[in-house]
């Protein structure tokens, strides 16, 4: 609103001295010839400047729109990659991920390819605010994909830290067959278990509160909902990362203790690393 | 006069009671069937079909089964390398969650 009035007030404020001269003119003629013929020449001058700053507003416009479209392009294409790269997250919504990030970019492609040809102020002005509305949907799909990709993952980190406490409570097993004291041990195997658990089902929360959730169509309470959900999700997975980061802890002083438990190691598989794990040729 | 009608009505239609079942048992109706898309009438095969598919790889470990000070070492180094790359993730989601648009002036 004051933005259309500012821009009322400026159009009048550039029209004014040619309104001006086109009074005086006619009605001065037999007068004050020599006056009348300079103020015609600044009447014919003034035109073109209208002009040219108008021009000069849709070429700053449409250079303003390109680079707000570019920047979620971008940001699209980054998120895009993510999603690919997700191994943990199944095709079915991967495939659902996928196409809301494709929508949205062709909805941007086909906008800035309209603005750039864009002669018509009017429909400019439509499609540079539909940029400013458009952000909505961006502001969801691109938090959407990154909570999946991110909580996929979680489980590919957690699915490590299971093949390793695996690992850990055989060579544990062992020791305590020797006679060691494994007590911290177990201890520590014990709360793994429970932080490779608690970072599942965080991972899990994340995607579960924020997988179905649908653009706003410019309902407000909608668009708090989605915003809830997506805060929501967004602490799910900090939660995750503590829970990685404490058993990562845990992982610790288990591998710690078991090295003071020397010579003992390893007594467990020690077969050598699986092919996929050497160096390609 | 009556009751012979009866019987021959009543042969005429165990006779077609027991085509019919001969059809069925021969398989006769099954390009119906299939033909009218009952998908609810086999929910069993198709979730055993599913299941049949893994889900997820097995091992995630480039070490495999190695249970070495060493090779735990190298499970650790891997699971350093994927924390680093969720924290990387994490800023990215963290940007998307702050992101403004440019304000477009016309």
């Amino acid at each position: 609103m004051h933005k259309k009035l500012f821009t009322g007030l400026l159009g009048l404020s550039l029209l004014a001295p040619a309104f001006a001269f086109a009074q005086l003119g006619p009605a001065n003629t037999d007068v004050r010839p020599a006056a009348t013929t300079e103020l015609r020449a600044n009447a014919t001058t003034t035109r073109p400047n209208i002009d040219a700053t108008a021009e000069e507003r849709m070429r700053r416009a449409k250079a303003l729109a390109g680079q707000e479209i570019e920047r979620r392009l971008r940001a699209l294409n980054a998120t895009a990659e993510r999603v690919e790269k997700a191994r943990r997250l199944n095709d079915s919504f991967k495939a659902e991920l996928r196409t809301d990030l494709n929508s949205e970019t062709n909805n941007l492609n086909t906008l800035r390819a309209r603005i750039e040809a864009g002669e018509d102020p009017e429909t400019l002005r439509a499609d540079v605010q539909s940029i400013t509305r458009s952000h909505r949907v961006f502001a969801l799909v691109v938090p959407q994909a990154h909570i999946a990709a991110m909580a996929g993952r979680v489980v590919t980190i957690t699915a490590i830290m299971s093949e390793m406490g695996g690992k850990l409570k055989a060579r544990t097993d062992t020791a305590a067959a020797a006679g060691e004291d494994v007590a911290a041990l177990v201890a520590a195997l014990e709360s793994l278990s429970a932080h490779i658990d608690s970072a599942n089902a965080h991972a899990r929360a994340a995607v579960q509160g924020t997988s179905s959730l649908e653009p706003d169509q410019s309902d407000t309470a909608v668009l708090q909902a989605n915003q809830a959900a997506l805060k929501a999700a967004r602490e799910e997975l900090r939660l995750a990362h503590q829970d990685i980061v404490e058993g990562r802890a845990d992982i610790r002083i288990i591998i710690d203790g078991l090295k003071a438990f020397k010579p003992a190691e390893p007594t467990t598989d020690d077969t050598p690393a699986p092919a996929e794990s050497e160096p390609a040729e | 006069m009556y009751i012979s009608k009866l019987v021959i009505a009543i042969y005429i239609v165990l006779v077609l009671l027991l085509g019919g079942v001969g059809l069925w048992a021969a398989g006769a109706f099954d390009g119906l069937t299939s033909a009218l898309n009952l998908d609810i009438l086999n929910p069993q095969e198709e979730m055993a079909e599913e299941q049949e598919q893994p889900q997820e790889p097995q091992n995630e470990l480039m070490t495999g089964s190695n249970a070495s000070d060493q090779a735990l070492e190298q499970d650790v180094n891997q699971l350093d390398a994927e924390l680093e790359a969720f924290n990387e993730s994490s800023a990215e989601l963290d940007s998307s969650l702050e992101d403004e648009s440019i304000e477009q002036e016309y």
